[in-house]
């Protein structure tokens, strides 16, 4: 799906060439500076790199529409942001951010919820959950707004470990039936054990002058 | 009716015991701009001064030239103020920030001397005052609507980069941040429209009473003023944010902020 080459990233963090599989479940693990968050951001252009190149389907990501790309390649980030109002709310607000045009109904923001394993009324205040559960409507919400591929950072770092063992669960059920791509960073070693289909090792090779 | 009595030099000087007062209570206070107000009473003094003694000469010696350079350096000025008062903003904000007040303070100032009354706009007497109050106006709006701009940007960066992972465009994520400041930097000049008159008579309006002008003409002028004040602010805010906020990320919709 992404392949890339000679990456750098402001000129001084250098990734080892680095190949992500269609239709699979791909994990990022690597010490913390060793720009997994980065990688992300950089597949999906929201950050420029300083030099090499990635490929997406074979073709340059230069090529594609920033926009549209991003559409596709959706990044989850680690930190879940939610406008006030209820979760309902949240979902058409997102939507129309997004110029997302399927339509919406109860039952597929109900579909969505329970897949991030957030079974709550749809008319509950965002500003009254957890942390753990704006992450859950969060996740649920970008989900809603259906990509080819889907990068999740952290999905799990509010969660406890069956709660979070659950949620990629589900996530992982669903990309499958849907034929989708997953890239996951984690840090969770029985969550990478049981779910990857394939391990990018980022080991962070900071470039000295 | 009478021409406003002249302030003898020692009763006008009276006016400074109050400054005094101000100065004992911030004193009292601990308030620690109590070395601002010294310093903005003396500039505020000299800087009057100034204006009184070139404003003299411009009235007695009318010339276009002096004009056009007058209304240039009050405009200088306004900008200066605005992009200190609004530091870290990128060259190009800054320079859009400048053509907007520019371009709608003239508009603004022409329409009023050349259409509304109906003189010449290298007619001093008109033309200075009324730069002033539109310049000095704008100059207040557009530091309020930007301020409240850059300050919303700032709370709306987790916002933001949410947004775009999910594929929204800049446009869509900066439009509303966009709006609400322009409703931010015109809400004081419409509140004051709301208290005119009944709760205060207006600066240019008491001026043209005190000086011996027919209350009824001086309304006319103050209603006119007071819509060019609200549609200076207004445009310039309009043109500074719309334009501004595109200088905020690249062709690939990439944020520098």
């Amino acid at each position: 799906m992404f392949k890339t080459k000679n990456l750098e990233f402001k000129y001084f963090l250098k990734y080892e060439d680095i190949h992500i599989l269609c239709e699979a479940v791909n994990f990022i693990k690597g010490p913390s500076g060793s720009g997994k968050s980065t990688l992300l951001k950089l597949l999906n252009r929201t950050e420029a790199f300083s030099a090499g190149d990635i490929l997406y389907k074979d073709k340059l990501i230069s090529e594609y529409e920033s926009i549209s790309l991003r559409k596709n390649v959706k990044l989850i980030s680690q930190v879940p942001f939610l406008f006030s109002g209820t979760i309902k709310d949240n979902f058409k607000i997102f939507h129309e951010y997004c110029d997302y045009k399927v339509q919406l109904n109860d039952q597929i923001m109900n579909d969505y919820l329970s897949i991030s394993e957030a079974n709550l009324e749809l008319n509950t205040c965002c500003d009254k959950l957890s942390g753990g559960e704006k992450q859950r409507v969060y996740i649920a919400i970008c989900l809603s707004m259906e990509s080819e591929v889907i990068m999740l950072d952290e999905p799990t770092s509010a969660l406890d470990f069956v709660l979070a063992h659950k949620v990629l669960e589900n996530i992982i059920q669903y990309i499958k039936t849907n034929h989708k791509t997953v890239i996951v960073i984690s840090h969770d070693n029985t969550l990478i054990d049981k779910y990857a289909e394939h391990i990018i090792h980022l080991k962070g090779n900071i470039v000295h002058e | 009716m009478n021409n406003a009595v002249e302030i003898s030099l020692i009763n006008f000087l009276t006016i400074y015991l109050l400054l005094v007062i101000v100065g004992i209570i911030m004193k009292a206070c601990k308030i620690k701009q109590t070395n601002l107000l010294f310093i903005a009473s003396v500039r505020m003094t000299f800087q009057l001064v100034i204006a009184g003694y070139v404003l003299m000469y411009l009235l007695e010696n009318p010339s276009p030239i002096s004009i056009i350079l007058y209304v240039l350096i009050m405009s200088l000025f306004a900008i200066h103020r605005i992009l200190a008062i609004n530091k870290g903003l990128n060259k190009q904000f800054k320079c859009i920030i400048a053509l907007s007040i520019m371009t709608s303070s003239i508009t603004i100032i022409m329409f009023f001397v050349m259409v509304v009354i109906n003189q010449s706009i290298f007619n001093p007497q008109y033309t200075i005052p009324i730069s002033g109050m539109i310049l000095g106006n704008a100059m207040t709006g557009i530091s309020l609507g930007v301020q409240a701009f850059t300050s919303k940007i700032k709370d709306s960066k987790l916002q933001i980069e949410v947004l775009l992972n999910q594929g929204a465009t800049p446009k869509n994520i900066l439009l509303p941040i966009v709006n609400t400041s322009i409703e931010t930097a015109l809400l004081p000049t419409i509140n004051s429209m709301l208290g005119m008159g009944i709760v205060s008579l207006p600066g240019m309006m008491t001026g043209q009473i005190l000086s011996g002008e027919s209350p009824t003409t001086a309304i006319l002028y103050q209603i006119a003023i007071t819509i060019c004040i609200a549609s200076v602010v207004c445009l310039s805010v309009f043109l500074s944010l719309y334009l501004g906020y595109k200088t905020l990320y690249n062709k690939d919709n990439q944020f520098y902020i």
